[in-house]
């Protein structure tokens, strides 16, 4: 889905200089725990032809912490019908806010502070406004949220970058977005416990093929 | 009231009530005539058959309706011709005629269609080349034999050259005057000799043409009346022959599987038979750990094995997908193999996408979990290969709860 700088390779520890000429940190990872995710409110009464949902599109930190000591600036690249369809967000919270009527995909690109030396990564998300058919809200109360946990890993992330960030302190307390209420929390334990249940469950499958393979030779 | 009853039709002594009148049969209103005419038509006027006749007249009768046909094709009307024709093929010059198919352009004359006239047979008149000699030839290249003189050779050489070298044929015709009784054998054995002769003496030295057949297998007498033996011996097995043969196939295939099922047996009486293990090979944990040791990296390879890629920035579910992609393309590369694992997972209720979470615990596992998926289908696989090479046809219980379902009975067998 991403577009990534390069193909990953796995590359011995003892790198040669790097051909950007970065002071890299060998060895080392630093990891941002992000997600991305839209809002829609769907307009009910005041609803018109052209404009039935009111949505919001974000970055944010996965624990609703702040993510400006990595990330300057995000960039939303909106579907080409939209007025200015890239927007650009400088400061916290990174998010805009908008209308419209119909659902699609969408690319953001992290821009990182100068120190990160790291080009911009592009990510992509689709815009949710219409619930799944099972659910039952069609109020203009429960708006359609749609979020997408990802990690961004630093792999030998600039000596500078990683010293200022390990340091960091979190600065007082940000205002948090109105639409905070909304955010998901992402518990990785459940993915954990179905994911070994599926192994284990190919495990015996793959054992029981074992058995009738060595029982025909 | 009287009056009025009889307006009605009420019966005079009053009783049930009315008769519904007979329900009348609807009469369907023809193709040719409007709606209002056909509205006017009841029980005293029926439709009259001259009056759909109007509808030919205007189109210029009966003989309006045979143009139709005639105005054909966009290449002009269709007709056909008696024409004269050579056959290029032949040498004689002989003209016979016969029909052709043509289109006749509606201002101009015709054009023959189906390749514009050229007799289409002509080209399947393939020749043979038949190797022969001139009298040089005769005497430098061609092998003396002292059974065969030159006019029989001669005789030989012309018949092998006018019937094609069909040997069946000109063993059967050949009749030289004053010689001796010939076998087809014979006969091929003098004009393979004659023809390798003439081929190595036209071409060159033997080295040359050392690869052409007829230098790499000279003819041999004997090998052909073996293979025709052999021929005649197989059209003349009687059904007793077939059926003992049949038998003893039989047999042969019991024996090998009784064999197989000691070698089987053996082999499981030997080691006590190890108990299905838990998905740990060496290089794949059970589980991952959120937190990496120190200098560890948390990114996997497609192998599910710690990668430190290129330095630089990566989104962990990204990354997870573009190595899930790189298994699949690793799959025996059919489009089938991808949608059996494709399902397999759905099965399982795993996304295909990767996990909600995507942390180094959860990737670590669905990149272990799809590479060994990718495994059991391959062993399945080659499972089935051997079933079917084995018993090829045959839907054993095995076989059938393979197709039967992609595996959901098995995992309650565990």
């Amino acid at each position: 889905m991403s577009a990534e700088p390069e193909a990953p390779q796995p590359a011995s520890d003892a790198a040669p200089d790097q051909p950007d000429g970065v002071v890299r940190e060998k060895g080392a990872e630093f990891v941002l725990p992000i997600v991305i995710g839209t809002c829609a409110f769907y307009l009910g009464k005041k609803a018109t032809d052209t404009q039935t949902h009111r949505w919001n599109l974000y970055v944010r930190g996965a624990n609703g912490e702040e993510i400006t000591h990595v990330v300057k600036k995000v960039v939303f690249f909106l579907h080409p019908t939209f007025h200015n369809p890239v927007r650009e967000v400088l400061q916290h919270p990174f998010e805009i806010e908008e209308h419209g009527w119909g659902e699609f995909e969408l690319s953001v690109v992290l821009h990182f502070n100068d120190d990160v030396q790291e080009a911009p990564l592009e990510l992509f998300h689709k815009l949710k406004l219409y619930a799944d058919a099972d659910s039952a809200n069609q109020g203009s109360k429960k708006p359609v949220v749609n979020e997408q946990y990802e990690e961004l890993v630093f792999s030998e992330p600039a000596t500078a970058f990683l010293d200022r960030v390990n340091g960091f302190q979190a600065g007082p307390a940000l205002p948090t977005p109105a639409i905070a209420p909304h955010f998901v929390s992402f518990e990785p334990a459940g993915d954990v416990r179905q994911l070994l249940r599926a192994r284990n469950q190919v495990a015996a499958m793959a054992a029981s093929l074992q058995r009738q393979y060595d029982q025909m030779a | 009231m009287a009056d009025i009853k009889d307006i009605l039709g009420v019966p005079r002594t009053g009783g049930g009530p009315v008769e519904a009148p007979k329900p009348k049969e609807k009469v369907q209103r023809p193709a040719g005539m409007s709606r209002e005419a056909f509205a006017l038509l009841d029980g005293a006027h029926p439709v009259v058959p001259a009056a759909l006749a109007a509808d030919l007249q205007a189109k210029g009768g009966l003989a309006g309706l045979k143009d139709k046909r005639k105005t054909g094709t966009p290449k002009g009307q269709v007709t056909w011709q008696s024409r004269k024709f050579t056959n290029p093929a032949r040498a004689d010059g002989l003209e016979l005629q016969h029909w052709v198919k043509c289109h006749k352009e509606l201002a101009t004359g015709m054009v023959k269609p189906v390749d514009g006239g050229e007799y289409q047979f002509a080209k399947y008149n393939k020749k043979l080349m038949v190797y022969n000699y001139n009298d040089e030839e005769w005497n430098h290249v061609v092998p003396r034999d002292p059974d065969w003189q030159r006019g029989e050779t001669d005789y030989l050489m012309d018949l092998c050259q006018r019937l094609d070298l069909r040997f069946l044929v000109i063993a059967d015709r050949y009749d030289f005057p004053g010689g001796k009784p010939r076998s087809c054998e014979d006969l091929k054995t003098r004009y393979y000799s004659i023809a390798r002769a003439l081929h190595i003496a036209r071409e060159g030295t033997e080295a040359t043409i050392a690869n052409a057949t007829l230098v790499k297998h000279p003819f041999n007498a004997q090998h052909e009346r073996n293979r025709k033996a052999a021929i005649a011996l197989l059209l003349e097995r009687t059904p007793e022959q077939d059926r003992a043969e049949l038998e003893v196939l039989e047999a042969a295939r019991g024996v090998e599987a009784q064999r197989r099922a000691e070698a089987a047996a053996r082999r499981a009486a030997q080691p006590p038979e190890p108990p299905p293990e838990a998905p740990s090979a060496a290089a794949v944990p059970a589980e991952f750990a959120e937190e990496t040791e120190a200098g560890e990296p948390s990114l996997f390879d497609a192998d599910v094995r710690p990668l430190r890629p290129r330095p630089g920035v990566y989104a962990r579910g990204a990354h997870a997908r573009e190595m899930a992609a790189q298994q699949a393309a690793r799959l025996t590369g059919t489009a089938r193999g991808q949608k059996s694992l494709d399902a397999l997972m759905a099965d399982l209720g795993v996304s295909a996408n990767g996990p909600e979470v995507p942390t180094r615990a959860t990737c670590g596992a669905w990149l272990a979990l799809r590479m060994e998926a990718i495994a059991a289908l391959e062993l399945k696989k080659r499972l089935q290969a051997r079933l079917a090479g084995d018993t090829p046809g045959s839907a054993g219980p095995e076989g059938r709860g393979k197709r039967a379902h992609k595996g959901k009975a098995r995992y309650d067998e565990g």
